[in-house]
């Protein structure tokens, strides 16, 4: 198939995804037998009519997590960082929860997602007036989920982590030294590291949205800088087809060299192992062989290896992937809340740059999306049953209002409002609907996220002393304590 | 489909180029057997090989170690995740954190931070028992931190071996044989060359090739009952096929199910990731994505899911293989030592199985292994060169006689002989030359490795330990003190 050809196909194939996901716009770079093209379109902001093209800025979010990996390993080969150290040699006030990590975990093991960590996403969320050096000083307070280095869970602090350590071991902002080592050279113009250098500022960006009982939402622009270079960059399909293109060189770009083969070997090797269900809810029969390397995702796709890393934050979606050996590149941004288009183009564009037979994946992922919103329906629907039908609360609601405070997750408010309860979470109010005796139910269906279990406890004067939530599911509940 | 024409011809040809003497090969085809067969079992009496004679399958036995826990797991006695001490309370690493949470899952897959290690069992294997060396383990030093990188060794399946016992109160081999071989119908097979193989009547004798003077010279059977768990057993191929035959039925054989389809899955999954930088030109292109299971290893052959163990024990290197969902697997068997007859036999039927384009393995591998031979012996006589002529020993050989002690290697003694340094070390031969001042080689022809070892001495001129370089993945050598 030439270039052009699949530009046609993908046209056509893109169009189909869109409307089929309602998605505002999908842009696509894909490279192939040593060229370049763009393809897709729709509208990156609806209320403006603003059409979407490879030079539409989007929020790659954790796609992110490569270019930070790729920073360090520029550092290692100027010799100023091993993977093989451990952290705390270059972080002398490094400290994790559990003390063997804090000795022991190296930078391979950050940036591989194999520290024990669960994800504690609701921290960052939760607490957004505080810095990239914060987070990295809360890791302390954070329990793990897992044994160190005993299987592969995702998360995001790890590579805020590796934030530190660039600005540390470079001597330099961390946005300086991606700008100038990686940006620069490769002539990335339209890539942001800070949302606050771009957003209003320039023309041609894309705005979030959200597809809801059949209603397209703007969504707020979440802003996520507080969390280093794990998810806060943004770019354009143009950008990232240079940036794919820099992978696939292992290092080099258009005769430059960016960093060395033995480290692109380190980016784009497995070093941790994905085991079914670890890390997707779906296994599907033509991937094998799923593994992280660092900042990347390692795969078979049909008995090809590919290297990707998507990313997902509110109101958008992304994906950068290539197929090492093979000169094939893409990338894939979008504006839809968890709309798996980037993921379906991914597969449909390594299918046909392979010449392989094509595979309906936007109809799987489809499917694999409607069965889990069924799934989460039916779970609310449970929780609203057990609502309904819950014993009376065992105080008034004045007892439980307070302070609570955690020393990782910061600090819950827990209100009287319109006769009821509200727990301030998550930047925003959330009402707390009683669930029997001292367990709450706070609402956080305006966000995604269902329904979240809030208990509190009191001491033996019957005084409200805690708050526990399931904050990470992976974890017991995440107890604050109630502030005097 | 196989061709057995070309089958056939693909293994007689692999033999010449080899120099092995025979192979045996059974296929399992979707519940078909096909034998093939080329060579003599023995050479000096003339006898050709079958599909019923008995050769040692060496490390492949690792995987019914392997099973053999898993099973114990199918019988609630542990779970994979058990501490290996929950089981062992006396059991000691030689790093604390690792003695506490060293897992079963840990000890199967290569990860617990232990090299080879080789020199502590192979010499004294016939006087030593497995309880000891499980004892001993204390003493040796890890080469990698805990669950850091894959390194492939024995001492994990000796203690894997030993934990069956302690759980079962059965000696593995015979938790094997009544749990594995009774149920699959597997007979002959022992777990004792020197004593089971050598009286049984259909053995195939264990050879030798030396590409130097091109001769091949038999092998004594050898005893390694001590390490039997990893690698003890003997068996025909026709019996082996059995075993690849269950795996690729799920761990069902007729109405029984041997070992749970849950628990066998686990043997095939990947566990951890083995480096694939560095793997060598001679795979490059075909194998990729290594990793271990649990006692098995699996990469993708030219896109396909590929399961594999190879084994390689004095005289004999053996192959089983199976790619799951294609009901496709070979138990090959050979007698030669070191051999690459079984490797290339493996990936030649499995190129001609599917119908790929043909790859001459054995050239390649041949190829691959005069080279390491020929830049081995460049690097030793560079080394040999720029050692200083006529530099004698700062002592009187006499003064290095006696007997020399490493709580984890071991003891072995050394006395002077005609002018030179002769090591008794258990039943392993070992020749010991001078190089210059201080420092001699050790080599053991059974490996075909020679080790840099120097003497160290007091204040007083006397000898008072040997330093062996007897482990390449420590940087430090093994320090044997003088005892006597």
């Amino acid at each position: 198939m030439t270039n052009q050809e699949m530009k046609q196909r993908l046209d056509c194939i893109i169009e189909g995804i869109r409307e089929k996901y309602h998605v505002p716009s999908i842009v696509v770079s894909v490279h192939k037998d040593g060229e370049s093209f763009f393809c897709g379109g729709g509208l990156a902001n609806v209320e403006e009519n603003v059409p979407a093209d490879e030079n539409t800025i989007y929020a790659i979010a954790s796609a992110s997590k490569a270019f930070i990996a790729t920073a360090v390993c520029i550092l290692c080969d100027e010799g100023k960082c091993d993977l093989d150290k451990p952290v705390k040699a270059y972080l002398p006030d490094f400290e994790m929860y559990d003390s063997y990590m804090t000795e022991h975990l190296t930078v391979r093991d950050a940036l591989g997602h194999r520290s024990g960590l669960p994800r504690h996403d609701i921290m960052w969320l939760n607490d957004r007036d505080i810095t990239i050096y914060d987070v990295v000083h809360r890791l302390r307070y954070l329990p793990p989920a897992f044994e160190p280095r005993a299987r592969m869970h995702y998360q995001n602090m790890m590579f805020t982590l590796a934030t530190v350590l660039t600005e540390k071991l470079s001597g330099q902002p961390w946005q300086d030294f991606v700008t100038e080592r990686i940006l620069k050279p490769l002539g990335m113009t339209r890539t942001y590291l800070k949302a606050s250098d771009y957003r209003g500022k320039v023309p041609n960006q894309a705005e979030p949205y959200r597809y809801r009982d059949g209603q397209l939402e703007r969504m707020e622009y979440n802003d996520i800088s507080h969390l280093g270079s794990c998810g806060c960059i943004s770019s354009t399909v143009h950008d990232l087809d240079r940036w794919a293109r820099l992978q696939l060189g292992r290092g080099q770009f258009e005769g430059k060299r960016v960093f060395s083969e033995k480290m692109a070997d380190q980016l784009h090797c497995p070093q941790m192992i994905i085991k079914p269900g670890e890390m997707a809810p779906y296994g599907f029969e033509e991937v094998d062989f799923t593994s992280y390397g660092q900042g990347w995702f390692i795969e078979s796709y049909r008995g090809h290896k590919l290297v990707h890393h998507g990313g997902t934050i509110d109101g958008f979606k992304s994906l950068v992937g290539f197929l090492p050996g093979k000169g094939v590149g893409f990338s894939v941004l979008s504006n839809l809340e968890r709309n798996q288009s980037p993921a379906a183009l991914g597969y449909i564009i390594c299918d046909l740059a392979l010449g392989l037979s094509e595979i309906d994946w936007a109809g799987r992922f489809w499917d694999v999306m409607e069965n889990m919103r069924r799934q989460a329906q039916e779970q609310e629907k449970k929780i609203e049953d057990a609502i309904k039908n819950a014993p009376a609360q065992s105080r008034p609601n004045a007892d439980y209002a307070g302070e609570f405070f955690h020393p990782g997750y910061g600090r819950l408010t827990v209100r009287e409002q319109d006769g009821g309860l509200v727990i301030h979470i998550l930047c925003k109010d959330m009402p707390l609907r009683p669930a029997g005796y001292d367990l709450f139910m706070a609402d956080a269906r305006s966000d995604g996220a269902g329904y979240v279990p809030v208990r509190f406890d009191y001491d033996l004067t019957g005084a409200v002393v805690s708050l526990s939530a399931p904050l990470e599911p992976m974890c017991a509940p995440i107890v604050f304590d109630k502030q005097k | 489909m196989l061709d057995i024409k070309k089958a056939q011809a693909a293994l007689e040809n692999i033999l010449k180029k080899s120099h092995a003497p025979s192979a045996s090969v059974t296929v399992y085809d979707n519940g078909k057997i096909v034998s093939l067969n080329a060579g003599l079992r023995n050479v000096e009496e003339n006898i050709p090989t079958d599909e019923d004679t008995m050769y040692a399958i060496g490390s492949s036995t690792k995987a019914f170690v392997a099973a053999a826990l898993c099973i114990l797991c199918d019988d609630g006695k542990l779970t994979l995740d058990d501490p290996v001490k929950k089981h062992i309370p006396e059991f000691e690493m030689y790093d604390s954190y690792v003695t506490e949470n060293l897992t079963v899952r840990d000890i199967l897959c290569h990860r617990c931070g232990l090299p080879r290690h080789e020199f502590t069992w192979y010499p004294r294997m016939e006087s030593i028992t497995p309880a000891e060396l499980v004892h001993r383990l204390r003493y040796l030093k890890p080469s990698a931190p805990f669950r850091y990188t894959m390194q492939y060794q024995n001492h994990m399946f000796l203690l894997a071996g030993y934990l069956v016992q302690r759980i079962s109160g059965q000696k593995w081999e015979d938790f094997v044989r009544e749990r594995i071989f009774k149920p699959l119908g597997m007979d002959p097979v022992n777990f004792n060359a020197a004593r089971d193989m050598a009286a049984y009547p259909r053995a195939a004798r264990g050879y030798s090739y030396d590409s130097e003077t091109g001769e091949t010279k038999r092998m004594a059977y050898k005893d390694i009952e001590v390490m039997g768990a990893a690698g003890s057993i003997n068996s025909t191929t026709r019996q082996m096929a059995k075993w690849v035959a269950l795996h690729l039925n799920e761990g069902k054989v007729g109405d029984t199910q041997v070992i749970s389809q849950k628990m066998i899955r686990e043997c095939h999954k990947h566990q951890m990731v083995i480096d694939d930088f560095g793997t060598g030109k001679v795979f490059e292109g075909y194998t990729a994505l290594p990793a271990y299971g649990l006692g098995w290893f699996i990469e993708s052959y030219r896109g396909r899911k590929l399961v594999h163990h190879g084994g390689n024990i004095d005289g004999f290197s053996a192959m089983q293989c199976f790619l799951p969902g294609t009901g496709f697997g070979m138990s090959i068997l050979t007698n030669q030592n070191a051999s690459t007859a079984n490797n290339a036999i493996m990936y030649t039927l499995i190129d001609l199985y599917f119908g790929d384009e043909a790859v001459s393995w054995v050239d390649r591998l041949e190829d691959f292994y005069a080279d390491m031979r020929k830049s081995a012996k460049e690097a030793r006589e560079k080394a040999r060169a720029e050692t200083p002529e006529n530099a004698p020993p700062t002592f009187a050989l006499e003064a290095a006689a006696g007997t020399y002690e490493n709580p984890g290697y071991g003891e072995l003694v050394l006395t002077v002989c005609s002018g030179k340094l002769n090591v008794e070390w258990g039943s392993m031969e070992v020749v010991c030359e001078h190089v210059s001042y201080n420092h001699f080689e050790l080599s053991a022809p059974v490996f075909g490795t020679a080790f840099p070892a120097s003497f160290e001495t007091d204040a007083a001129n006397r000898v008072v330990a040997l330093h062996a370089d007897l482990e390449p993945a420590i940087k430090e050598r093994i320090v044997f003190k003088k005892i006597r």
